[in-house]
């Protein structure tokens, strides 16, 4: 393969993986009753960005899982759920290799 | 590959073989009855080197047809679309045709016919054609800009527009876009629709602003889905969507078609149709553009007016389409004595200009002087008339001249110096540089 295609993914793995931590993070606090509205603007950014790039790097899983939450969360969702939803992502970063 | 719309040009590596400069580009000809009476001698009059092959040669057999960058198929020859489609993935094709119909004009493009022209055959469109296929200008690849925050996204867009032989580049703060813009003129941009601080379609809103790139495709990439929202953004100056998560395949595909329509329209407009040389704006604009980078970088470009001498009697003498052909030839002289860097355009009736970058006067005058003298031993055929053409030119410096008005009229000024002085031959200031 292409050594800077090789590069460019790793730099990809190395930030979903922080993505991931930051999202694990989040859902404790949810689930620790947090509440979820200052923590909105931050898992729409995330997700947003991981389901453009993990869908170019053909991760297709991670792509739908980070769509789905990043429209779950404009739905104004409760904590519980939101914090489930979060996990379903990190579960799927988890799964990729 | 894939196959975008036929009757424009197209720089897909692989289907155009790369001309050496200086090294003429070769057309293969085939044609039953020798009906395209002396096609030959009129391409070699205007630059070209063609080859005659038999109808029936095989494929195979034409190997040894090394660089040859056209084939023109005749209908008087048996299957011409096969042969067409076969010569089709190897080069572009321009048919010659009796029947235009658009049933017959299907059927071409289906066979990978690049251009038809109609009998009689019109040369001035035919040389039209090879200018828009083969000439100076088509070794460029096309230049695509990515706008998109995510550096990791915009670079791996990058790359496989890379490979697929187009140059990339890529800007993740979208608000510094509009430089880009200005400064590398690329052929299409590839946006992101949601960026942070500014949508992608304000910002395309602010680029239509500016004249200049009106015509510039943009093409969004985008997670929108909604169709409502989607016809909002082309009806504020969106050209496509590409729809995330992006498919590489259609990415590359897309932005090569999107590009290379939007090249060969600006072509149409930025062109002067007979030589395929910049027009007299464009050329202007471009002088503009080099006077502004020079007084940046502190660097130098000449400027070369060249006019032919005693043109009006050429065409006297041996009529228009000789005169057409004289023109044609300096074109061709011009853009292989050059570099691809120099600009070079047509700047009136019988008047080139030529940009030399990074060049002062004297080595200008030395450049443009060895042109001068290889013109004038070029024999012109008019009805068996053999006759000889010159050009007289005008130097001027951008150390000394800092305005395009400045920088033309004091080539001028040297170009009427040089038709006082006898013609067919150079002036520069004295001491210029």
């Amino acid at each position: 393969m292409d050594d800077r295609l090789a590069a460019l993914k790793q730099r990809f793995r190395d930030r979903a993986t922080m993505d991931s931590e930051a999202l694990e993070r989040i859902a404790a606090d949810l689930e620790l009753g947090v509440r979820a509205a200052p923590l909105l603007g931050e898992i729409r950014r995330i997700s947003h960005s991981l389901s453009g790039t993990a869908g170019i790097f053909g991760f297709a899983e991670i792509s739908t899982c980070a769509a789905d939450l990043e429209a779950f969360v404009s739905d104004v969702p409760e904590s519980s759920e939101l914090a489930e939803a979060c996990r379903v992502l990190v579960g799927a970063i988890g799964r990729t290799p | 590959m894939v196959k975008s719309s036929s009757l424009l040009p197209r720089s897909s590596p692989g289907s155009v073989k790369p001309v050496n400069r200086g090294e003429r580009p070769g057309i293969c000809v085939f044609e039953a009855l020798d009906d395209l009476a002396g096609i030959t001698e009129t391409l070699s009059k205007i630059g070209y080197r063609t080859v005659a092959c038999r109808p029936d040669a095989a494929i195979r057999q034409l190997d040894w047809l090394e660089g040859f960058s056209v084939a023109l198929i005749s209908d008087s020859i048996d299957k011409p679309l096969q042969r067409a489609a076969e010569m089709s993935v190897l080069c572009p094709v321009l048919l010659i045709t009796s029947d235009v119909s658009i049933e017959a004009r299907l059927a071409a493009a289906r066979a990978g016919v690049d251009a038809i022209l109609s009998t009689p055959l019109d040369v001035n469109e035919l040389a039209e054609w090879l200018n828009d296929l083969v000439g100076p200008h088509r070794d460029a690849s096309l230049s695509i800009l990515i706008v998109d925050d995510d550096e990791i996204v915009a670079e791996t867009y990058a790359l496989e527009l890379e490979n697929a032989g187009m140059r990339a580049f890529v800007k993740t703060d979208p608000t510094a876009a509009l430089d880009e813009i200005n400064t590398l003129s690329p052929d299409l941009v590839l946006m992101d629709m949601q960026m942070p601080g500014v949508s992608g379609i304000e910002l395309v809103r602010v680029i239509r602003q500016s004249r200049r790139h009106l015509s510039l495709p943009v093409v969004f990439l985008s997670a929108e889905r909604d169709p409502a929202r989607q016809l909002e953004a082309r009806r504020l100056g969106g050209d496509d969507f590409i729809c995330k998560p992006v498919d590489p395949v259609r990415l590359v595909s897309l932005v090569r078609m999107r590009a290379e329509r939007a090249v060969g329209l600006r072509s149409l407009m930025d062109r002067d149709s007979l030589t395929g040389l910049l027009n007299h704006g464009r050329f202007v604009d471009r002088l503009s553009q080099e006077l502004e980078r020079c007084r940046r970088r502190g660097s130098e470009v000449s400027l070369a007016l060249i006019d032919l001498d005693r043109f009006k009697n050429i065409n006297d003498a041996h009529g228009h389409l000789s005169g057409d052909q004289v023109l044609r030839a300096l074109a061709h002289s011009l853009s292989s004595g050059l570099r691809r860097i120099d600009v070079i355009g047509r700047y009136g009736g019988e008047e080139f200009g030529v940009l030399l970058l990074d060049t002062p006067p004297q080595a200008a005058c030395r450049v443009v002087d060895k042109i001068r003298q290889r013109f004038s031993e070029m024999a012109f055929d008019a009805n068996n008339d053999v006759f000889f053409a010159t050009f007289s030119a005008g130097i001027s410096g951008s150390l000394s001249h800092t305005t395009p008005e400045q920088l033309i009229g004091a080539a001028d000024e040297q170009m009427y110096l040089a038709k006082a002085a006898g013609r067919n031959r150079i002036s520069q200031p004295l001491g210029s540089g």
